[in-house]
């Protein structure tokens, strides 16, 4: 049976309030001539306090679905074709560029994958963490870098760097002054790109534990955008699978982790090596991930999936429910 | 800080004495012998060896150097015997006129190239990017004697609304000023459009905005603050090009400033005249280059001076 897509809500987050809500999202890349599908009707919500992971190889779409909810998408090159999404049940599209700037680091921000380049060099940091809270909170510029101290020390650094320069600092710390720039105004929705992708394992784990304590302090919303499915295992209660640019399973963590009803979701889980038992030959998904220049037909997954058939090729199959707090896409569930 | 310029100060001393060397010898390599043409076209042999002796060129060179050195480190550039004056006092009707005309040509090529500049970086691939590039390629294409005479045959002969020749009110100086600007503005603007696609193109522009910054203010204030910086080597150390710049447009247009006075002391052997304007431009190019680095220090927490 195929879902409405309205109803896709899990059980663990029915009782909170809707905040976020992508419906058949699609957005192009279109530069030179060559057209980029980077996200295919792609739907997705997000509950109030929910942690939900993205989790896909790099190119599924994930984070242009970030932009795409920060309406950041790079000018004349990024567009959003088709779909909508919803912030408190408001259209995004109808809103004016000032209402989304309201709601930019106020009530929705984001930390960024590469801590090395997300924070400009000839501010300091405090300045930067005070950012938002000028542009969103009425106080005076000092009261604002006064606040900006505390986060700091919230984070774990000295509140007297506030003072210093972005190149004053290892790349770990980087990370935490842009974790602390994004909370600086407990937004509800903190979306996380790749957060401790540039970072070494121990600094990761230091970053994974301080957000995994921040975002129960802040009860803040939380999308972790992520190709490491440990991260997701360990921070989040949801998780959505993406594959060329839309969610081809979504569900509790638990469920889809130990019960993977999609091939790809299969593949990937099975892609991680065992650090225990017998060594056996890791497995791997074969082929590339797909083009976004030249999308298959069907389901996008198909040219890699050993259990292909030929309605794969034709048709492409919408999220099912498995159970509920499990949906997926795939033909296979139908027998 | 103050310390450190003190000792870049000191450094420059050995770069202007290097300058007074090559000048010394450029200027006697060139031929020619200034005491004949003092003399006059009738003069005698003898007349001329006299005149080589009232003006010290019998003495060997490097007495005739450390002689002029001395005196420039007492505060005396020489004599010139075409002007039969000094030339420091010549130099102090010249200078301001040369450096009113440079300031013009570099301020408006200034204002110019950054707002084109920022314009067609933010606007990247749209028409007004084009038509800035034609712009900063059509104008690095043309030489400034093309430019001047163009623009005295349209504005001077043609229309006759401009004053092709002297100074007087800020009339004579438009078509000079323009002339002088116009290869630097190209140049500067093609620079600041690429540093402002660069920068746009940062992380941090995003994440600005992701924080709910205005685009306006994210690009006029938090982009453009890293994109001026190349901008601030550019003035620095195209200073030099804008006073060569000088010395063809003063010439054009008749304009009594360093330029043309080096043009007719190189024409007459004017030995210690030719010797102290290169020292002149040279002490001007090394403050403008000092000043260039500390704008940039400041700017930019990440280089410390030197």
């Amino acid at each position: 049976m195929i879902v409405d897509k309205q109803e896709n809500t899990l059980d663990i987050t029915r009782n909170s309030e809707e905040l976020l809500k992508i419906e058949n999202l699609s957005v192009e890349y279109r530069a030179s001539g060559a057209v980029a599908k980077a996200v295919n009707g792609m739907n997705l919500t997000i509950h109030q306090g929910e942690a939900l992971g993205i989790v896909g190889e790099s190119g599924a779409g994930k984070t242009t679905t970030a932009l795409s909810i920060m309406n950041l998408l790079p000018d004349r090159v990024g567009f959003v074709t088709s779909g909508e999404i919803y912030f408190h049940g408001k259209p995004m599209s109808s809103m004016k560029e000032k209402e989304l700037n309201e709601i930019r680091g106020k009530n929705i921000s984001m930390v960024f994958a590469n801590p090395l380049t997300a924070l400009n060099p000839l501010y300091t940091v405090g300045h930067q963490i005070a950012m938002s809270i000028i542009e969103h909170e009425n106080i005076s510029k000092n009261e604002a870098e006064k606040r900006a101290e505390k986060l700091l020390e919230m984070v774990g650094i000295a509140p007297y760097r506030a003072k210093n320069f972005p190149h004053e600092f290892s790349g770990g710390m980087r990370q935490r002054v842009g974790i602390a720039a994004a909370l600086a105004c407990s937004p509800e929705l903190l979306l996380a790109d790749e957060p401790t992708t540039a970072l070494d394992v121990t600094i990761q784990a230091q970053i994974l534990e301080l957000m995994k304590n921040l975002q129960k302090e802040y009860s803040t919303a939380l999308v972790m955008i992520t190709h490491n499915l440990g991260i997701i295992a360990e921070l989040c209660q949801t998780v959505a699978v993406m594959y060329g640019g839309r969610v081809v399973e979504y569900g509790s963590v638990e469920e889809v982790f130990t019960n993977p009803k999609h091939f790809y979701t299969y593949g990937l889980l099975h892609a991680i090596p065992n650090l225990s038992g017998p060594r056996n030959r890791l497995e791997s998904i074969p082929g590339l991930v797909a083009n976004a220049q030249n999308l298959p037909d069907g389901c996008k997954f198909h040219p890699r999936c050993a259990h292909c058939t030929e309605r794969c090729k034709k048709e492409e199959p919408l999220l099912m429910k498995v159970s509920e707090n499990h949906y997926a896409a795939c033909w296979e569930m139908e027998g | 800080m103050a310390k450190k310029i003190l000792k870049r100060l000191f450094l420059s001393l050995f770069v202007l004495l290097g300058v007074t060397i090559v000048a010394f010898v450029m200027v006697r390599l060139g031929g020619g012998n200034p005491a004949s043409l003092m003399a006059g076209a009738l003069a005698t042999e003898e007349e001329i060896a006299d005149m080589e002796v009232r003006m010290g060129l019998d003495k060997p060179l490097i007495v005739q150097y450390f002689k002029y050195l001395s005196g420039v480190l007492h505060g005396d550039l020489g004599y010139s015997w075409n002007y039969q004056m000094n030339v420091t006092d010549l130099l102090a009707v010249r200078i301001p006129q040369t450096l009113k005309l440079c300031f013009f040509g570099f301020g408006w090529a200034c204002i110019f190239s950054i707002i084109l500049g920022i314009i067609a970086g933010i606007h990247q691939g749209q028409p007004i990017d084009f038509v800035a590039l034609f712009i900063a390629i059509a104008g690095q294409s043309m030489s400034i004697v093309w430019i001047s005479f163009m623009l005295i045959l349209v504005f001077g002969v043609t229309l006759k609304v401009l004053p092709t020749q002297g100074i007087g009110g800020i009339r004579y100086m438009l078509m000079p000023g323009l002339c002088i600007g116009f290869g630097y503005a190209a140049n500067q603007t093609r620079l600041m459009r690429s540093g402002m696609v660069d920068v746009l193109r940062e992380d941090y522009v995003t994440a600005t905005r992701a924080r709910g910054v205005s685009k306006n203010k994210t690009y006029f204030k938090y982009a453009l603050k890293n994109a001026i910086l190349p901008i601030i080597t550019n003035i620095g150390s195209q200073f030099g090009r804008i006073l060569v710049g000088s010395t063809v447009v003063e010439n054009i247009f008749n304009w009594p400033g360093m330029g043309q006075l080096i043009v007719q002391a190189i024409n007459m052997r004017d030995y210690q005249l030719v010797q102290s304007i290169l020292l002149v431009s040279a002490c001007m190019i090394v403050f403008c280059n000092l000043l260039a680095d500390i704008a940039y220090t400041i700017i930019d927490p990440r280089i410390t001076f030197n």
